[in-house]
């Protein structure tokens, strides 16, 4: 896929057969916009290509850091989050040997849906030596949302990539006025391919609201779970999670491996990005020499969503 | 009544059941389940979030591409399996169940035939799922009938690793396998009704808890 030369249209966003029908019933107010992008080494460094971009999503171009390894290139979302109805259509392409950070400015916050739905259909293509961590943001689904987050991955044979995917309960901290677990319905399609091989396969759809058994169940009782895949080598003494949070490690036959945690929405952030800026930093700086990707730098505003906690 | 179906699905079957919990070792472990109200609770939860979501789907779906004769759409169905089954204990006892069920489908005499020519093209790392959803064909069922077998043996299945864990009377384990039926029945025209691509379960926090219980200090269970 080269440049972009037409506007994002409607008619080139999927719906999931979950939310069949309710394609045609969006607000009218509801905007369709996103980016299409190309991502290419110059040097020693990771510099912006050809860009598309449609409102209400806007690209920051890639931040370089003179002691930072590898670009940071943020989606800026202009209005107040995901409404009924939009959509963002997001392509990617990481060529060889580039290394970036792509993510949003802050957790995407999903409004609540009268008819329709919202949606952010990503389409990311990771060429050899590269290496791309895509960190959306968590996702914040208010009371009676609906969302359907897809998600397409094609890898070169040496191409590493890092996804994470953080879901939060909702609205909380506002006592009884707090909304958790209160969505309709999130669907989420992701997929992670190299050549003809299937790497990686998450397909689900949470019916809300949760009561607490329901909560229990797939969060563990936590406010937050997240969800980091890793294609690319994990160590085998990867540090420890906070005891605070339930962590695991999940290696899958295809060569990939999944990280999930369960707990408090600050701890499951950091866990989560801590782990994947870590993981980055050691394939494209060594392990011995490693610290994370921008989070340890100094170069960076410690106020970015994905800023370590005190 | 099929009787072949009743072969398929008889909890007594030597593909290694018995020694998978699928998580509830771990529940157990952290008294999330204790008592047969609890394992009952637990057995529902199972089927409705985890196991019918991704393997049900898939057993309705490689049951209607067996009787079609789509040998690529059961190859497909099965790398979604191997693709979503994330955590490595229970995506190991579903390959090995499957495997260990197409071997005895190759020394019986009404499915021999058909599993030999199945096997031929891909031998291994067929999971529970497709195989069953594939047998059941052989067996001449039709796919609503082969998808309640499927959940029901595998409610039985947890049901019995939790009557021994647990441990509950085996009195008790029949009576909560009893009460699950209306979750089976109420599953099997939902899930039968699904779109293949929609196969999948994500349910975060079980799959901790999968991961946990292959750290225990002492296990019964090999998931």
């Amino acid at each position: 896929m080269g440049p972009r030369t037409v506007r994002i249209a409607r008619d080139e966003i999927l719906t999931p057969p979950e939310f069949a029908g309710r394609e045609g019933t969006n607000d009218p107010a509801s905007r369709i916009g996103g980016a299409a992008l190309e991502l290419y080494r110059d040097g020693t460094a990771t510099r912006l290509g050809y860009c598309y971009q449609q409102i209400p999503l806007s690209v920051m171009p890639p931040f370089q850091f003179d002691t930072e390894p590898a670009a940071l290139l943020y989606f800026i979302n202009l209005t107040a989050g995901l409404m009924d109805g939009d959509a963002h259509l997001i392509d990617v392409v990481a060529r060889a040997g580039t290394r970036a950070l792509v993510t949003g400015q802050s957790a995407t916050r999903v409004h609540p849906a009268s008819h329709g739905f919202a949606t952010q259909q990503w389409t990311v293509r990771v060429e050899d030596d590269a290496c791309l961590v895509v960190l959306p943001g968590p996702t914040i689904p208010f009371q009676g949302c609906r969302y359907f987050q897809r998600g397409r991955a094609e890898l070169a044979s040496t191409a590493r990539l890092l996804w994470g995917d953080i879901w939060l309960a909702g609205r909380y901290d506002r006592g009884a006025l707090s909304e958790r677990f209160a969505f309709d319905q999130i669907v989420q399609d992701f997929a992670v391919r190299r050549g003809e091989a299937l790497l990686y396969r998450e397909r689900f759809s949470w019916h809300g609201p949760w009561r607490p058994a329901e909560a229990q169940w797939y969060f563990g009782g936590h406010l937050a779970a997240g969800s980091l895949l890793v294609a690319g080598p994990v160590p085998p003494d990867l540090p420890a999670a906070r005891t605070t949070v339930r962590r695991a490690v999940l290696p899958l036959d295809t060569g990939v491996t999944c990280l999930r945690w369960c707990g408090h929405p600050t701890e499951v952030t950091s866990e989560l990005v801590s782990t994947a800026l870590s993981l980055a930093a050691s394939w494209t700086c060594g392990e011995a020499a490693a610290r994370p990707w921008f989070i340890a730098s100094g170069e960076l505003a410690p106020n970015h969503w994905f800023s370590p906690g005190d | 009544m099929n009787i072949r179906l009743l072969q398929l699905a008889d909890s007594a079957l030597p593909i290694s059941g018995y020694t998978h919990s699928w998580g509830l070792e771990a529940a157990i472990a952290e008294t999330r389940v204790h008592d047969p109200p609890s394992l009952e609770e637990w057995t529902r939860q199972w089927l409705r979030y985890a196991l019918g979501p991704l393997e049900g789907v898939l057993v309705g779906a490689a049951c209607r591409a067996a009787q079609a004769g789509d040998r690529p759409q059961l190859a497909r169905l099965n790398q979604w399996a191997e693709a979503s089954l994330v955590a490595p204990s229970t995506r190991r006892a579903s390959r090995e169940m499957g495997d260990q069920l197409l071997s005895l489908g190759a020394t019986w005499a009404w499915s021999s035939q058909a599993t030999r020519e199945f096997e031929l093209e891909e031998p291994h790392g067929w999971h529970h799922a497709v195989a069953f959803g594939f047998l059941g064909a052989v067996a001449d069922a039709p796919p609503e009938d082969v998808l309640t077998a499927y959940l029901h043996q595998a409610a039985l299945g947890m049901i019995a690793a939790g009557v021994r864990a647990i441990p509950v009377g085996h009195t008790h384990g029949q009576q909560i396998l009893a009460y699950v039926h209306t979750e089976i029945d109420s599953l099997v025209p939902q899930l039968l009704d699904r779109e293949p691509e929609t196969a999948g379960a994500g349910c975060p926090f079980y799959e901790v808890l999968c991961d946990a219980q292959t750290q225990l200090y002492a296990r019964m269970f090999r998931s």
